[in-house]
């Protein structure tokens, strides 16, 4: 018989002698995907949504207060900016301080702040899947600000007390009802500290009061206070900063921001890549035993095989086409394994807020290369492992093989 | 009457605590086809060691082995399996089934031809030696002149023109006993030669020809079939057979 088939019934047949080795691979294996699918998954996150995003493709434009030569931030700047060359958009911000009368959490100030497209802050929770752009009378609040989690405060509706200017020394307040609608990662601080994403109507109404203006007068005379210049492409980023300098700006690009992973994920990466040579040990130390045992416990099938005709290298052939058997089957069930430990894992790394934003809704495995060449590997170094002590059974003489029998 | 395996000058010898012992010496052997050949001896005479250099198992240190004309001298460990595989079939006193398989996929395990006809050839083989219903029993759900027949089964499975036995008897009960030998009756009447290595006198009774291997690796032979008295072949190590 072909030795392939005869090695698939003696794993059949064997299974319970190489379960030990199945486990142990299948385990080691699905810790190690688990670890690696959720660090690449994570490093993927970071770089869709930064590496390779608008933000590595940004200038940013404040406010020119003090420059009376350089016109305020307004809707006439901002067509003007869109005209440099290579400049793909331009998105505004208005920041405003925003009272929070009956926030039961304690965070009484956090400021108001419009929702930019090119800097899109990371949600770790929401009432609905598509957060932006926000509706009208909505807020998204950091989930954490000095120390206080914000996470309960989700589908709340609070009361802002805007300020509102009535005259030098002078004011009086305007009181909003907002709905919270969702939580980004605090750790995200594009905007600075306690900012809270509101749409942009509320954030002008509130700008205006303060000013004492009314919205379209805020708008075509005080401005936004801060530009987003968007580039075609990261390497225009440079031509344009200069560009808007020139302009008298202050501007300055976006090109650093978050390109480390935080260090939980760095030190899961680091794990998924200390198990992989872990399990590579593990296989060929398991191959190489188990193997070995097997041999001298199966010496006189080995001489019944070889006194029926099968050839030495047949014979270790078959041994390790066994081991190489075992090793799919260790792969695939560390696969199905990693499957269920990577959701398990991603899952709990999900409740860690700071974390949440890097790992995906979705089951955190490797891509399909990576997991195709870790399993035909782990198939290999198993194989690999057998080949030596196969090769000693496949070598004993028929009659010494067959002597206890 | 022509042969299918010569053995010419066969010796083999092993140091024992640092003396020499000649295990067999100078012997000379034919098997014809379609006759059941015993050889017998006593215990420790070399038949098993004379056996296993039959078989193309164990290289002797003098002499030659012809397998239907083909000296086997010098061939590769290869090679040799391949003639044992396809020209030679095994039984041995200890039936040598793999006790994770089947009777059927024992029967199938040397099997060298095609794939889609292996199964059906296992499967006959096994009715022949009266064991059809007993294809998906492993080793220790069969008795031990079952074993055997399985084993024989296997040895048959290739179609080999010469059987090789060691003390096929040696663990089986007297009814069993009988059913192989008449399964040994029907090989050598299919034209195939058998060689059977026994201590006991009823096997060697049923053979056509008996080799009697002396103590000292003497050898002498007595053909019935042709009502030749005790021919004596070699020599013995006390000088005497």
């Amino acid at each position: 018989m072909n030795l392939f088939q005869v090695a698939w019934w003696n794993v059949r047949a064997l299974r319970s002698r190489l379960l030990g080795l199945v486990a142990m691979v299948a385990v080691a294996g699905a810790v190690c995907l688990s670890a690696i699918g959720i660090a690449s998954n994570a490093q993927g996150t970071t770089t869709s949504q930064v590496g390779e995003s608008t933000a590595n493709r940004s200038v940013t434009v404040d406010s020119p207060e003090g420059r009376p030569d350089t016109a305020q931030l307004t809707d006439a700047t901002e067509k003007r900016l869109a005209k440099i060359a290579h400049v793909e958009s331009v998105q505004h911000r208005l920041q405003v301080s925003m009272p929070v009368r009956d926030n039961p959490e304690g965070a009484d100030l956090l400021y108001a702040t419009t929702y930019r497209k090119a800097l899109a802050p990371p949600v770790v929770k929401s009432v609905r899947k598509q957060l932006f752009p926000l509706h009208r009378g909505e807020v998204v609040f950091p989930a954490s600000t000095h120390g206080v989690d914000l996470s309960s405060m989700v589908g709340r509706t609070v009361t802002v007390d805007a300020h509102r200017y009535v005259r030098p020394g002078v004011g009086d307040t305007v009181s909003d009802r907002v709905k919270v609608v969702g939580l980004y990662d605090p750790s995200w601080q594009f905007d600075g500290p306690d900012t809270a994403y509101a749409d942009d109507a509320t954030v002008v109404k509130w700008a205006a009061a303060a000013a004492g203006k009314t919205t379209d007068d805020y708008l075509r005379t005080s401005g936004w206070d801060q530009l987003t210049v968007v580039a075609d492409s990261a390497a225009h980023v440079p031509g344009v900063l200069k560009a808007v300098q020139r302009m008298n700006y202050p501007a300055n690009s976006l090109q650093q921001q978050l390109q480390a992973l935080p260090g939980v994920l760095q030190l899961v990466s680091l794990t998924g890549n200390v198990l992989l040579g872990v399990l590579g040990v593990l296989a060929f130390v398991g191959a190489v035993t188990v193997t070995g045992a097997l041999g001298r416990q199966r010496a006189q099938e080995v001489g019944i095989l070889k006194a029926v005709g099968f050839r030495s290298r047949s014979v270790m052939g078959m041994l390790v086409a066994e081991m190489a058997i075992a090793g799919v089957v260790a792969a695939a069930l560390g696969v199905v394994l990693a499957v269920g430990a990577s959701s398990a894992a991603a899952a709990g790394l999900r409740r860690i807020s700071d974390i949440a934003p890097y790992v995906r809704d979705t089951v955190p495995l490797p891509g399909t290369l990576t997991l195709i060449s870790l399993s035909v590997a782990t198939v290999v170094v198993v194989a690999a492992g057998a080949v030596l002590p196969a090769r000693r059974a496949a070598r004993m003489s028929p009659t010494e093989a067959m002597k206890d029998w | 009457m022509s042969t299918l395996l010569t053995a010419s000058g066969i010796g083999k010898s092993y140091t024992l605590r640092g003396q020499r012992v000649d295990v067999l010496k100078d012997i000379d052997l034919a098997v014809a086809p379609g006759c059941v050949t015993a050889l017998v001896g006593h215990s420790g005479s070399g038949k098993s060691t004379l056996m296993h250099i039959l078989g193309l198992l164990t290289k002797p240190d003098t002499g030659r082995v012809e397998l239907e004309g083909r000296d086997t001298h010098g061939l590769s460990d290869s090679a040799l399996a391949e003639l044992r595989r396809r020209r030679l079939g095994f039984v041995f006193q200890s039936y040598n089934l793999l006790p994770q398989h089947s009777a059927l996929r024992n029967v199938l395990l040397p099997y060298t031809g095609r794939r889609r006809e292996a199964e059906a050839r296992a499967r006959g083989l096994l009715e022949r030696v009266g064991l059809g219903d007993r294809c998906e029993h492993r080793p220790n759900e069969l008795s031990g002149g079952e074993q055997q027949r399985v084993a024989l089964a296997r040895a048959l499975v290739n179609d080999p023109p010469l059987l090789l036995a060691d003390e096929p008897t040696g663990n089986l009960d007297t009814e069993s006993e009988a059913l192989l030998l008449g399964l040994f009756r029907e090989m050598a009447d299919d034209g195939r030669g058998v060689l059977v290595v026994t201590h006991n006198q009823a096997v060697a009774d049923a053979a056509d020809v008996v080799h009697q291997l002396g103590r000292g690796a003497g050898l002498s032979a007595q053909d019935k079939t042709h009502g030749r008295s005790w021919a004596r072949t070699g020599g013995s190590r006390e000088g005497e057979l």
